[in-house]
């Protein structure tokens, strides 16, 4: 599961683990799918790149998933 | 190396080869002091027009020369469309461009009110915009790399 950390939380998807699920889908194929270049899904995947929240459905639709089985949000420890 | 990052590579090196015949042919009007004298400002405009265009024609003929290297290179023939992400990091570098610029700006107007000449000033305004698009084109460069 790739995270971004920041100030903000944790955020992270399971991009990776859904492709290889869907047939072990390619980079490319995805983003065609959703209308991305390869190097937006590599980066969403890598977490580093947070998608808009249109993109996210986009994606989330693609797998035929809802949204949080594809990106979760982790929050900050109280500090 | 994606499109994206491709196309601004290119660009860089492109500005910096241009910028190298330009200083060069500017030290020569340094040299024969055509940049002292009274005409000093038409010589700086047709300079800056000649630049702009020669900058165009030069960009578009290297973007035709790799975009065919690479694709004899890679076999690839699709250019990928600027899909939201591009459209982020180009706001982002032309934010970081734009600063750049204007604080360049605001200290050829210190310097102007200090005495400079004008006719330094000019050439520190097209030397400006320069140096703030490298510095965009870099910002975008890392965006790309690193993520953000």
């Amino acid at each position: 599961m790739a995270k971004k950390k920041s100030s903000k939380g944790e955020l992270t998807n399971n991009i990776r683990r859904l492709r290889f699920d869907h047939d072990e889908m390619s980079q490319k194929a995805l983003a065609e799918k959703v209308g991305v270049s390869r190097q937006t899904i590599v980066a969403i995947e890598a977490a580093k790149y947070s998608p808009s929240l249109e993109l996210a459905f986009q994606i989330a639709h693609a797998f035929e998933t809802p949204i949080e089985d594809v990106f979760g949000y982790i929050p900050p420890p109280d500090e | 190396m994606s499109y994206q990052e491709r196309n601004i590579v290119t660009y860089l090196i492109t500005g910096i080869v241009v910028m190298a015949v330009y200083s060069f042919h500017m030290y020569g009007q340094f040299e024969a002091g055509l940049l002292n004298g009274a005409d000093a400002g038409i010589q700086i405009g047709w300079s800056a027009i000649k630049l702009i265009g020669g900058s165009i024609i030069v960009t578009i003929i290297v973007s035709i020369l790799v975009s065919i290297v690479n694709a004899i290179i890679t076999q690839e023939t699709e250019f990928d469309a600027a899909d939201e992400r591009d459209k982020l990091i180009d706001l982002i570098g032309m934010k970081v461009g734009f600063i750049t610029f204007s604080i360049f700006f605001v200290g050829g107007m210190i310097w102007l009110a200090l005495g400079a000449p004008m006719q330094f000033i000019l050439l520190g305004f097209i030397y400006a915009m320069f140096i703030s698009s490298l510095i965009e084109g870099s910002t975008r460069l890392v965006l790309y790399r690193r993520g953000f």
